[in-house]
């Protein structure tokens, strides 16, 4: 393997998708700080000998730091996330490592294969279309969905062009990362932890930056709200089923739009079936109640085919073993099986006897 | 007035019957659960009258099943209800029940006699008229209790727990998990460019 080949910016990224300091790793690997962060920086060419050690401490074959794809930021016009205040910088930087990753990785399983959906995703200007709510309206028709509720929404992404893809980000506090990069579909990496309802408006809030987006604003949070509010609960539909806004009600609009009941309650406020005091009072009762924490009634979680489909059809057709496919996407074989094939995890288990 | 059956002696007669009780209750609430989840897709929804008489009808289609030749237990259809006679000693009947474990919706004669433990044709003058109640959690989309209860004309005497739900309630799934219409085809590039090459 050539020292040449050895991509320092791979080396930064594996360790920092294992929330790993450089000290650290210099402690497992047997070299110091200043050692890994010279070859971090390119300032020192890894020796040949270093190599394999340094995969086997970070948990991947050597190929991994051979490879040249791109890496993307937060801040940059094909990355944006949904997440809470709270989370820690180097949690955050962890993720967008971790996201890189399975970027790239989710491009060498896209290698070879054929999607049949058309693709319908195409930038929008908000300030040509008048409001993030007009886009939400324009992208439902533009992919033809019925009036009501989207009833499938990670179903209508991967149909009109995009992936998305499940993944345990270690946290809660943050829900989704969606990168649009050149030769690759839409992709929304969504934390597979939250609820199905949480899922949705985090898709949806997703959606709203891919179409909304191509070049960051301050207010654009606030805008892929407001196109998830409208996407999931268009206003002209979903303002005379909210009013009276009630528990029982709640909960009975919880399950037919399949968004939560606080996201339902802001949605009354808004369109102001509700006043913003009433809102208020409402967020209460649901937090006295425990409702904030977890809310009652759960939606069951919508699961992505695309890319289930695609590894099936590595193993089936192209005849790939795990292992194999492990090592084309730079992993091994218990990471891979991890994030791409958890339902086999469950398929290994020791047997003693009794 | 009649004497009234103790809570113990009510255990002591009910205990080979709760859980069929409990069944009848729980998969009658089920039961509603899936017929709501099916309107809601349609865009309907029902008002809480309704959807207690759909309760009761589920609940009681499900007891005069379950208890039917049963040993000991006679099922009466009398004034517009279904009663479960038990050894000709407790009479009960179905109901929802408010969280103080009050009935609710309109009060009618039949059910001031029935509460009121006042005789009433067709059933045993001796008997104790029981309802067998579920009462819904803040949301009304859950059973929070499951409960026996005996009342008098001045209020409600004792309670027995069906308590198979209370203490371990867990958040429950709402609305089936719907299927995307159509997924998008996945198929091998390899392969068609192999078929292409072999002019297949």
């Amino acid at each position: 393997m050539s020292e040449r080949r050895f991509n320092p910016r791979m080396l930064t990224l594996r360790r920092e998708a294992l929330g790993m300091t450089q000290t650290e790793l210099a402690e497992r690997w047997g070299v110091t700080q200043a050692f890994v962060s010279r070859v971090e920086a390119d300032l020192l060419a890894l020796p040949a000998d270093k190599l394999d050690p340094l995969a086997e401490q970070l948990g991947v074959p050597a190929a991994f730091f051979l490879e040249t794809a791109e890496i993307h930021g937060y801040g940059s016009p094909c990355f944006y996330h949904r997440k809470r205040k709270s989370i820690p910088v180097p949690k955050l930087r962890s993720i967008q490592a971790r996201v890189n990753i399975l970027r790239i990785q989710t491009a060498k399983l896209l290698a070879g294969i054929e999607i049949g959906s058309p693709q319908r995703f195409a930038p929008m200007d908000i300030e040509e279309h008048g409001s993030p709510e007009k886009v939400a309206r324009l992208v439902r028709a533009s992919w033809g969905l019925p009036m009501g509720p989207v009833q499938n929404l990670v179903g209508a992404i991967e149909s009109n062009g995009g992936i998305v893809v499940m993944t345990d980000f270690g946290t809660t506090q943050l829900d989704a990362v969606s990168q649009w990069t050149a030769g690759l579909p839409p992709l929304l990496f969504a934390n597979s932890t939250q609820p199905g309802d949480r899922l949705r408006w985090t898709l949806a809030h997703e959606l709203g930056h891919l179409f909304m987006h191509a070049v960051p604003s301050g207010n654009q949070e606030t805008e892929a709200d407001q196109f998830a509010s409208e996407f999931l609960m268009p206003a002209r539909e979903i303002a005379l089923e909210l009013d009276p806004v009630t528990l029982p009600r709640l909960v009975e609009l919880k399950a037919r739009w399949r968004v939560s009941m606080a996201a339902l309650i802001v949605r009354a406020r808004d369109l102001k079936v509700i006043t913003p005091t009433k809102c208020t009072s409402w967020f209460k009762r649901i937090s006295q109640l425990g409702y904030r924490r977890i809310e009652p009634h759960r939606i069951a979680p919508e699961a992505p085919t695309v890319l289930r489909d695609v590894l099936n059809i590595h193993q089936t057709e192209h005849g790939y073993t795990t292992e194999e496919l492990a090592r084309l996407t730079l992993t091994l074989e218990p990471e891979f099986v991890e994030q791409f094939l958890p339902e086999a995890r469950g398929g290994l288990r020791v047997v003693r006897p009794s | 007035m009649k004497h009234l059956t103790t809570k113990s002696e009510a255990e002591g007669l009910l205990l080979p019957h709760v859980e069929t009780v409990q069944r009848c209750l729980r998969e009658g609430w089920e039961e509603w659960l899936r017929l709501r989840d099916r309107e809601l897709e349609r865009g309907n929804m029902y008002s809480p009258r309704a959807r207690a008489n759909i309760v009761y009808d589920l609940v009681a289609e499900r007891a005069r099943a379950a208890f039917d030749g049963v040993e000991g237990v006679a099922v009466l259809r009398k004034h517009g209800f279904l009663v479960l006679l038990f050894g000709g000693r407790i009479a009960m009947r179905f109901k929802k029940l408010r969280p103080d474990l009050k009935s609710t919706g309109i009060r009618t004669n039949q059910q001031r006699l029935f509460a009121e433990q006042e005789e009433m044709p067709g059933i045993p003058a001796t008997a104790t008229f029981l309802i067998a109640g579920y009462v819904l959690d803040p949301t009304q989309a859950q059973i929070d209790r499951l409960v026996v209860t005996c009342s008098d004309g001045l209020g409600i005497c004792w309670v027995l727990d069906l308590d198979f739900a209370r203490g371990r309630r867990e958040v429950v799934s709402i609305g089936s998990a719907i299927e995307a219409p159509a997924p998008p085809e996945v198929r091998s590039a390899r392969k068609k460019a192999r078929a292409q090459k072999e002019g297949r």
